[in-house]
């Protein structure tokens, strides 16, 4: 960047000249901090030298292993959660070195011996199965390591993601925790700062799951984990956007270490752990709505999607209009799982005509799983079974935790 | 000397980032508990006074209402700036002839002690390179921002602070002047001046606190000294007297520590000593800790600054931890003897020493807060913001912050101010305050004296009310100035009092009775009237002859009820034509009929 002059009618400005968004505007950098803008045709602009960021090196500081604390492997895909700002331009990037995370976050080094591995660095609504098997191999590798796994994601498809891990990683000895944040970490009032803490805590339990650790209310008191396969971000932006549904959370863990569970810790694994990458990526989530138009069903058998997870309304139902796509994607070969838009609750097809119709003609009736649990289920489960009933079987039964045969008020 | 002034206006309109009223409020409803922190910059160092606050530890609670969004409690990204306050900003710097921004940034300034629920506070350079003139030379207003407000500081608890979010997010202009203010009655003159212009904009919040004035002062060899917070206008050039001279005396103590060798000793605990003592602060202490000060005498007590010694500076910065001290130059006093402080000098085997008395590790905090103000002294004079006191003294806040870390707020896009709103605004632009003063001499026939109180006070209620009632500007100013030295601004009860006076109903040495009950709540002017019997003689007389005339003509009265008014109506008027307004006689008429 340059250190430049601006002229403007009798007025002189000194000061950096950083990136604009907008050609026309100069956007000036004073002393002072702030960021004044002009036109550029209504300026004159002479360059007085070069602006050498003061970048101050990090000392590379040897980690202290401490014998007596867990190993947790902060495995990072970008989102704001471990990022830092640049202060002059504003842009932010991933900070993911131990020492830059020790900076951040030093309290968690007293928690767990922490090693911090970058897998992808991509904002969380470009995630896809590629990345996600990247993912999961990256997990399999550290927990054969014996590290319990946080994973720093970003908060628009964390709970996709934590959906598909829960099918996909295999005889889990330790927990993995995803975790994110809703306010980006420059600012002071950062959730990013708690939410790392409790998750890197409850990675330190024998809880081998795959879990999301997010704040638990717009307080600074304490934090939920949620089910992998129970939970969605219910909020564009509050702090505790992420809530189970038809389930209590499995834990609480408060900003001052102390965790709180709800439910007896799982069976151990004594197989080795793996990553089950055999998966059928011809899935699709379709949300019912009035007025829909079966050509778009038509087109997605013609497109050769082997799933469809259907979003239906209330109980589980789709207008009859679609009965004849539905009949003729079944006769071949097609998928249909049917969860309820409502959300809360659990589909059940047999209180109207409409519901069992649509049974009759084959659409399988997911119980109180959530939509995106569904879709992420049918990857895994296709990915193996070939035969509908044996789709069926799998589909309707429980795998990680995403059916409860009985929804418990809550 | 070196004078520069900040002053923060708040706007009267909803909040910059969203659409939420900007009055302040009782009985919040939700209370959300809270952590910052401070994220250690690569660029810049942390500056020291987020630093101090950040070693406090605190959690805040932040008060929230029933009708409190999300922006304000940062748990959602700002909405687009709010038109009114950026137009107002406009308008400021029209009439300062500044220079205008195309294009409007807003930046994040880190601002750690809490009173930002985000941990920033949101602004913005609108304007450049304003120039005001006054008697003494031109002045240059360096910017024009336009800015947050912070949250208001409710009370403090153990480790938390409780903030009401109410005031958090109101628009704020802040204006600040070049370091070239040469005399004390010309920081007067500009604050005044900045103030008027402020008021022209018509979108001033009004009542107590909503105009601050900050002070910048330094003197040759001396330091930066920002007092904040002065809102009293005619104050301004005592508090930069009085500055000046603490400036100068703490360079005469520097000279004078160096002359005599003055030496800081060591801390002892002499709990023992004041066994018997019949001080009663120290009878509650744990501890009594005293440090051991070589040829300080007459240099602890020496007065730098209206009713403020040396000691006082040293027990500004204990109060972190102590609420006092005792210095060796005040004693013997506070129930401590001459044999106790003559038996502390001979322990010590020296001439001065401080006494900070609490539980042993506050008290030792204490003492090293007050070595490090003392070594200071050797140096010269630290940095400091100051809290303005009434005398015209100052008391020490906190060390003056380093340059505030910015970076750009990334959830609001730039702003363009394009030709055409800024030809807008210039058509909308007010009467020019030194304009609107000669208007105001010439129509209303006022003197210098008056115009400039009236020009200060609001001189656009000044009128409002000139031309609804029929009062002298005499009158109008003795009203106003008496509600504020009450501490009250409110403009509709204002007008109530001016009504009244202007309908004969309040005598003029009833003003100050009446703005007295309103300033204690009271606000039925007739039952303060009544109570106080504030009637003009002639009302009361009145009131005795239809009272007469009413016990005399009962029947009719029985007979007609309210409609006996128009009756005896003749009667009244011809006993009181002359004496009272018929409209009075009327009401009076109509209030006696009822009784019976
Ligand atoms: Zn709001």
């Amino acid at each position: 960047m340059k250190r430049v002059k601006v002229r403007k009618g009798d007025n002189v400005y000194e000061g950096i000249e950083i990136p604009s968004v907008d050609e026309k505007y100069l956007v000036l950098k004073l002393d002072n901090g702030y960021n004044i803008a002009f036109r550029r045709n209504e300026i004159k602009v002479d360059i007085i030298g070069e602006f050498e960021k003061k970048s101050k090196k990090i000392e590379k500081k040897e980690a202290r292993y401490r014998k007596e604390l867990r190993d947790v492997s902060i495995i990072g895909t970008g989102g704001t959660i471990a990022s830092k700002i640049d202060y002059t331009t504003g842009a932010v990037y991933p900070a993911f070195s131990p020492e830059e995370l020790e900076k951040m976050v030093p309290e968690i080094f007293e928690l767990a011996n922490i090693y911090p591995r970058e897998v992808l660095q991509i904002l969380s609504e470009n995630m896809n199965i590629e990345k996600w098997k990247r993912v999961g191999n990256a997990v399999i590798e550290e927990i054969n390591k014996d590290r319990s796994i946080v994973i720093a994601h970003g908060t628009d498809t964390m709970h996709y993601t934590a959906s598909f891990l829960s099918f996909t990683l295999k005889n889990l000895s330790l927990p993995v925790v995803l975790t994110g944040s809703q306010r980006s970490s420059d600012r002071p009032s950062s959730d990013s700062r708690m939410n790392l803490f409790c998750s890197v805590k409850f990675a330190t339990t024998d809880y081998n799951k795959v879990v999301i650790c997010m704040h638990g209310t717009m307080e600074d008191t304490f934090c939920y984990v949620h089910k992998g396969v129970k939970v969605r971000k219910n909020h564009t932006s509050r702090r505790d956007a992420f809530q189970s549904v038809n389930t209590k959370p499995v834990a609480k863990v408060y900003y001052n270490g102390e965790i709180e569970f709800f439910e007896d810790m799982p069976a151990k694994h004594e197989k080795r752990a793996y990553f089950d990458d055999k998966i059928e990526e011809k899935i699709f989530l379709l949300k019912v709505f009035p007025n829909i138009a079966h050509e778009i069903l038509d087109f997605l058998i013609d497109q050769k999607y082997r799933g469809i997870v259907l979003e239906g309304t209330g109980l589980g139902h789709t207008p009859s209009i679609l009965y004849n796509t539905i009949k003729r994607g079944i006769d071949e070969g097609v998928t249909f799982c049917m969860t309820s838009q409502c959300i809360n609750g659990r589909v059940n097809m047999n209180v109207y005509q409409t519901g069992r119709k649509l049974m009759e003609l084959g659409v399988i009736p997911c119980k109180d799983m959530l939509p995106e649990v569904c879709y992420t289920k049918m990857m895994h489960v296709l990915g193996h079974a070939r035969e509908s009933d044996e789709i069926r079987k799998l589909m309707r039964t429980n795998i990680a935790g995403e059916i409860i045969e009985d929804t418990v008020i809550l | 000397m070196k004078v520069g002034l900040e002053i923060h206006a708040q706007l009267d309109t909803k909040k910059l980032f969203c659409n939420c009223n900007t009055e302040l409020m009782d009985n919040p409803t939700k209370n959300i508990e809270r952590k910052l922190h401070v994220t250690v910059s690569e660029l810049e160092e942390i500056d020291r006074a987020a630093f101090e606050e950040s070693l406090k530890n605190k959690k805040h609670v932040y008060e929230a209402f029933d009708n409190s969004c999300l922006v304000y409690l940062d748990e959602e990204p700002p909405h687009n700036p709010n038109k009114e306050a950026i137009e107002t900003s406009l308008k400021i710097v029209l009439l300062l002839k500044a220079d205008i921004v195309d294009q409007i940034h807003f930046m994040r300034k880190i601002v750690i002690d809490g009173s930002n629920v985000s941990g920033f506070q949101r602004t913005t350079i609108i304007g450049l390179n304003g120039v005001i003139e006054t008697k003494y030379g031109n002045v240059k207003i360096q910017t024009i921002c336009l800015e947050e407000d912070a949250a208001r500081k409710d009370r403090e608890k153990k480790d938390k602070i409780f903030w009401k979010v109410d005031r958090l997010g109101t628009p704020l202009i802040e204006l600040a002047t070049a370091p070239t203010i040469r005399t004390p009655e010309q920081g007067k003159e500009v604050a005044l001046f900045i103030g008027n212009i402020l008021k022209a904009t018509k979108k001033l919040k009004r009542g107590i606190g909503t105009i601050r004035q900050d002070l910048n002062i330094s003197i040759e060899k001396g330091a930066r000294i920002e007092i904040k917070g002065v809102q009293e206008l005619n104050m301004i050039p005592v508090y930069i007297k009085e500055e000046v001279e603490r400036q100068e005396n703490l360079l005469k103590i520097k000279g004078e520590l160096q002359k005599r060798n003055a030496n800081i000793g060591d801390i002892y605990d002499l709990t023992d000593l004041f066994k018997d003592t019949q001080c009663k602060i120290i009878k509650k202490a744990e501890k009594v800790l005293v440090l051991k000060l070589e040829n300080f005498s007459g240099i602890l007590g020496m007065e730098i600054q209206k009713e403020r010694r040396f000691g006082s500076e040293l027990a500004d910065y204990a109060r972190k931890y102590v609420p006092g001290i005792f210095h060796s130059d005040e004693l013997p006093n506070y129930g401590i003897s001459e044999d106790e402080k003559n038996r502390v000098l001979e322990k010590l085997k020296s001439d001065s020493f401080v006494i900070v008395t609490s539980t042993n590790e506050k008290a030792e905090n204490a003492l090293k807060e007050i070595i490090k103000r003392i070594e200071i002294a050797f140096q010269g004079i630290p940095e400091e913001t100051r809290r303005p006191l009434e005398n015209g003294a100052t008391s020490y806040s906190r060390p003056l912050p380093g340059k505030a870390r910015m970076y750009p707020e990334t959830d609001v896009p730039p702003y363009n101010i394009s030709q055409q709103t800024i030809e807008k605004i210039k058509k909308e632009l007010p009467e020019m305050p030194k304009k609107k003063k000669t208007r105001l001499m010439k129509e209303y026939n006022l003197n210098e004296e008056n115009t400039t109180k009236i020009m200060i006070y609001d001189p656009d209620f000044f009128e409002e009310i000139m031309e609804k009632y029929d009062i002298k500007p005499t009158i109008f100013l003795k009203v106003a100035e008496t509600y504020k030295s009450f501490g009250c601004e409110n403009l509709e009860e204002l007008e109530i009092v001016y009504d009244y006076l202007s309908r004969d109903r309040l005598v003029k040495e009833g003003i100050e009775t009446v703005l007295e009950e309103f300033s204690k709540g009271n606000k039925d002017i007739d039952k303060i009237i009544e109570k106080y019997n504030l009637k003009p003689i002639s009302v009361m007389n009145a009131e005795e002859t239809i009272k007469r005339i009413v016990q005399e003509n009962r029947n009719t009265i029985e007979k007609k009820g309210d409609r006996a008014v128009s009756a005896l109506m003749g009667e009244c008027m011809k006993a009181l034509r002359g004496k009272v307004d018929g409209k009075i006689v009327n009401e009076i008429l109509l209030r006696e009929i009822r009784k019976i």
